[in-house]
């Protein structure tokens, strides 16, 4: 799929979208991350981990609703699959534009100039180099391309809430999974 | 007139079925639950014994991953619709109908992501027993069994027409 088809097709699909309201989206997560926070004593890696997982929960459910109404054309490539990911879905599901970058074969980033999750947001001193806000969306972009056979790892390597200028998800595909039964029930 | 709805998880296992019409038969839910566990497994098959050769449009490199689309029966017409991520939306119908199964399937599917997907306490791959879902197929159904009736009633209308002459 060509770049400006996939951006097309996520502009209807935003228009279709029922919309909520970007502050109670933003101020709901916040509350969430701080029940994390509470939840985890302020241990930064078991908060980011936990935000991971609420994200590949996340993912793993909303991979068919963006199947289900995009009707995006197969892809035949990872590139294929980065437009798709970065100017549809992002597009359906948070009405913004995300700039994608194929850095090799197996590798791509997704740049957000804006996040939606940002608003009103401060972080504190102490968790302001540690704490990754926006780890949701890796968690989310993992789940969604496990569903479809790729088993992917998302970091965040730029973070606007740490200063960065941009946020940037950089995903790096690991292996593309088989279906049907698993090695312990083949045949010798 | 649409006659049945199975919905069958990535593993071949049941996770929802339903009649659509009184007509449709009057199977038990075990019998239901063999019937999906074997489409699952002829759908395999015939994904499997395809050569990928054959489909030049094939997504999948390893088979054809269509498997079955379509089963056409003297009693019944059989349509699937397998999502990309593995689960299969089965629909079956009376075969002279004048029914677009295939948008049928697409609209349940939008459903099944609406209501079930949506549903905190529905967990994947698992029996889908959600009243808004049920509700929204029977709404669906009903529009589309009106619109085939509507379609019938036009076409009748013309041949009589015709025979006028």
């Amino acid at each position: 799929m060509s770049k400006s088809s996939a951006s097309t097709n996520g502009a209807t699909l935003w228009a279709k979208t029922p919309k909520a309201n970007a502050e109670l989206f933003s101020l709901t997560y916040g509350s969430l991350v701080t029940e994390v926070v509470r939840d985890a004593d302020g241990n930064v890696n078991e908060i980011n981990e936990q935000l991971e997982k609420i994200g590949y929960s996340i993912g793993i459910r909303s991979v068919d609703e963006f199947l289900a109404k995009s009707n995006a054309a197969h892809c035949r490539s990872l590139q294929d699959t980065a437009q798709v990911l970065g100017k549809t879905a992002f597009k359906m599901f948070l009405g913004i534009d995300c700039d994608v970058q194929i850095l090799s074969p197996t590798t791509f980033s997704l740049i957000m100039q804006e996040n939606p999750l940002y608003l009103f947001v401060e972080l504190p001193e102490n968790y302001k180099e540690t704490l990754q806000y926006a780890i949701l969306y890796c968690g989310i972009i993992r789940g969604a391309l496990e569903m479809l056979n790729y088993k992917v790892e998302c970091t965040l390597v730029k973070n606007i809430l740490k200063g960065d200028d941009v946020d940037e998800i950089k995903v790096e595909l690991k292996q593309i999974l088989q279906d049907g039964a698993g090695d312990d029930y083949k045949e010798d | 007139m649409f006659l049945h709805l199975m919905i069958v998880n990535k593993s071949g296992g049941l996770i929802h079925h339903r009649a659509l019409s009184p007509k449709a038969p009057k199977i038990s839910t075990n019998e239901w639950l063999r019937i999906g566990s074997t489409f699952a497994s002829l759908h395999a098959i015939a994904a499997a014994a395809a050569s990928p050769l054959n489909c030049p449009n094939n997504k999948n490199a390893m088979g054809a991953d269509d498997g079955i689309e379509e089963i056409n029966a003297a009693g019944m017409i059989l349509r699937c619709l397998q999502t990309r991520t593995g689960i299969k939306f089965v629909l079956t119908a009376e075969p002279n109908a004048d029914l677009n199964l295939d948008a049928v399937l697409r609209e349940i599917y939008v459903l099944y992501t609406d209501c079930a997907l949506k549903d905190p306490f529905y967990e994947l791959e698992m029996p889908i027993r959600c009243e808004l879902f049920t509700q929204g197929i029977d709404n669906l159904i009903q529009r589309y069994d009106k619109l085939a009736n509507n379609n019938n009633n036009i076409s009748t209308g013309i041949t009589i027409g015709r025979t006028g002459r």
